[in-house]
């Protein structure tokens, strides 16, 4: 048995059909694996099937015989070992429901036997964080970082939380990626409060633009067309500074459910010419698209994290972003270094008004290169590797 | 390797055809079974794929036309003409009645489709005969309880997997 062996398990994953899906943990691996004998992932993908009891028993009954045979290792991210599983989940909203289920599911891969590795490190408490306790090694130690950004739904449900609870217990530690989330988990767990900790999804910053952008007018926004990531209200705002100056363009990279409102009031407000609609985008495209324009803008409501703000300025791209929580939390004492925050309201004047400031004092009054090296000593692949390294093998908790 | 890929809801369309593709491009005869339609545009289907398009979603039970003369059209029609004094009852009408004849042909139609996608898989199960049955999708296990077990007993040396991956071992 290899002392630096680790067993990565979640919900997310990035796959064919939703290739953007979990491409945080995926940065974890590639960031993470290069230091240990061997990482497996197992990728726990949820696949909802009939709730119906008699048909549900029979679909145990399958999986029971398909799992330990169907599950074949393939190498991913970082030299890692990546063990697609699929969890053939019933369709209810219970989550706890669906924890036993990613846990009765893993169990059946690994055809009894518990995971090898020492170390595990789950995604997602409720559904990764509880199929490792329940699959560990006796004396593994296992830990999760939870990103969910229906946390707040999940713990809504009394046996959820307890569940929830009763993961947190049996943790060895438990990490959040954003202030938002620590809060969220600290008031629902105080008796938990000192085994919760902060652990950043890692960043790539192995390239930048040669030069800062001299002027704010290729607006890039990266996000999902749904309804927290308020494309409207940005589209909005953008309108109303394009008003003064023509020249401005604005680049959507994502898609969503939204789209076809998007397209339909980017037309309204005259904009057809000025607004680019990407679609969805790799994530390997993101450094040299944030590179390819001025400005990184986000409206989002709520963010977790707020991972693109980061690769924006990883990118050498200033940004202008809400004050959602994971964003504000990532830039605090680069604030003005990194571009403007402005407050989540519904007048877009919020939105217009940081812009004309920012367009006042940059690039005299903005410090690309020091929010740069700030966030890079956090965040980057480096930083990130090593903080989990220690925690795992170094008695950092 | 003969591979059978199975996605009947052709929910995950998006993997079907890139995993349908890599196989092909490794060397494999790949067949697909899949439901057709809309999900599928843009997909960019490898033309060296055989397919089954199952087109379940086109079919409907039919409700005899006796039921919905009587318990439908004819009531409704007559509710609607004595106008709002007779909304109330419409509602309850629409309740009591017509909410149940429409639950009866859902599961109807359901089970309609359920046994032609059965017909349709078994069929090709046995033309095919495959080396490698790769149940793409929720529902492709979900209807897998019927045929799978019975494969499996036959031919134990059927590979079985939840998508196709290059460099899987063996």
């Amino acid at each position: 048995m290899t002392a630096r062996r680790v067993a990565v398990v979640t919900p997310w994953y990035p796959d064919p059909h939703l290739p953007f899906r979990g491409s945080f943990v995926r940065a974890m691996v590639e960031a993470t694996a290069p230091g240990t004998d061997r990482l497996d992932v197992y990728h726990l993908n949820g696949w909802p099937v009939t709730r119906d009891r008699e048909r549900l028993a029979a679909v145990e009954a399958l999986q029971e015989r398909l799992l330990p045979r169907s599950v074949r290792p393939v190498p991913t991210a970082g030299g890692a070992v990546l063990h697609r599983i699929a969890a053939a989940v019933e369709r209810v909203r219970d989550h706890a429901v669906h924890a036993r289920r990613h846990a009765w599911t893993l169990r059946g891969a690994l055809a009894g036997e518990p995971l090898a590795a020492p170390v595990v490190h789950a995604h997602v408490p409720m559904l990764g964080g509880y199929a490792a306790l329940e699959n560990a090694r006796p004396d593994a130690k296992v830990y999760a970082t939870e990103h969910s950004s229906f946390l707040a739904e999940v713990l809504a449900d009394t046996g959820s939380r307890d569940l929830y609870d009763e993961i947190l217990d049996r943790l060895d530690g438990c990490f959040v990626v954003g202030e938002p989330l620590f809060a969220l988990l600290g008031e629902a767990f105080p008796h938990h409060a000192a085994k919760i900790g902060y652990l950043a999804n890692p960043v790539d910053f192995t390239s930048r633009r040669p030069e800062p952008p001299a002027e704010l007018r290729r607006w890039l926004s990266v996000a999902a067309f749904n309804e927290r990531k308020r494309i409207d209200y940005l589209l909005r705002a953008f309108a109303d500074c394009r008003a003064e100056d023509p020249e401005l363009t604005l680049t959507l990279a994502g898609d969503g459910e939204l789209r076809p409102e998007l397209e339909a009031l980017t037309a309204e407000l005259g904009l057809a010419g000025a607004v680019e609609f990407l679609g969805a985008v790799e994530p390997d495209r993101i450094p040299a698209l944030m590179a390819e324009h001025d400005l990184f803008v986000h409206a989002s409501r709520h963010e977790t994290f707020g991972v693109v703000v980061v690769e924006a300025l990883a990118a050498g791209t200033p940004v202008l972003a809400t004050r959602s929580g994971g964003s504000d939390q990532v830039l605090d004492g680069v604030e003005d270094d990194a571009g403007a925050l402005f407050d989540v309201v519904d007048d877009p004047a919020a939105l217009v008004d940081a812009y004309l400031a920012l367009r006042e004092r940059h690039p005299h009054k903005t410090d690309l290169d020091r929010a740069r090296a700030h966030l890079s000593a956090k965040y980057s692949y480096a930083a990130v590797a090593d903080r989990h390294h220690r925690i795992w093998f170094g008695g950092e908790r | 390797m003969k591979l059978l890929y199975l996605a009947p809801l052709a929910s995950r369309p998006g993997a079907a055809a890139a995993e349908t593709r890599l196989a092909a491009e490794d060397g494999h005869r790949v067949l697909l079974l899949a439901e057709g339609g809309p999900k599928w545009e843009g997909r960019d289907l490898d033309p060296r794929i055989e397919t089954v398009w199952l087109d379940t979603f086109s079919m409907n039970a039919a409700e005899p036309l006796l039921i919905s003369l009587c318990r439908r059209r004819i009531p409704l029609g007559v509710l609607r003409r004595l106008g709002r004094p007779a909304e109330p009852l419409a509602r309850r009408w629409r309740r009591s009645v017509v909410k149940p004849l429409d639950r009866d042909l859902s599961r109807r139609t359901a089970a309609m489709r359920e046994a032609h996608r059965l017909a349709r898989i078994g069929d090709t199960v046995r033309e095919f005969a495959p080396d490698l049955l790769v149940l793409g999708e929720g529902a492709a296990i979900e209807l897998g309880v019927h045929f799978v077990p019975e494969l499996l007993d036959h031919r134990p040396e059927t590979v079985t997997a939840y998508a196709y991956e290059r460099g899987a071992a063996a």
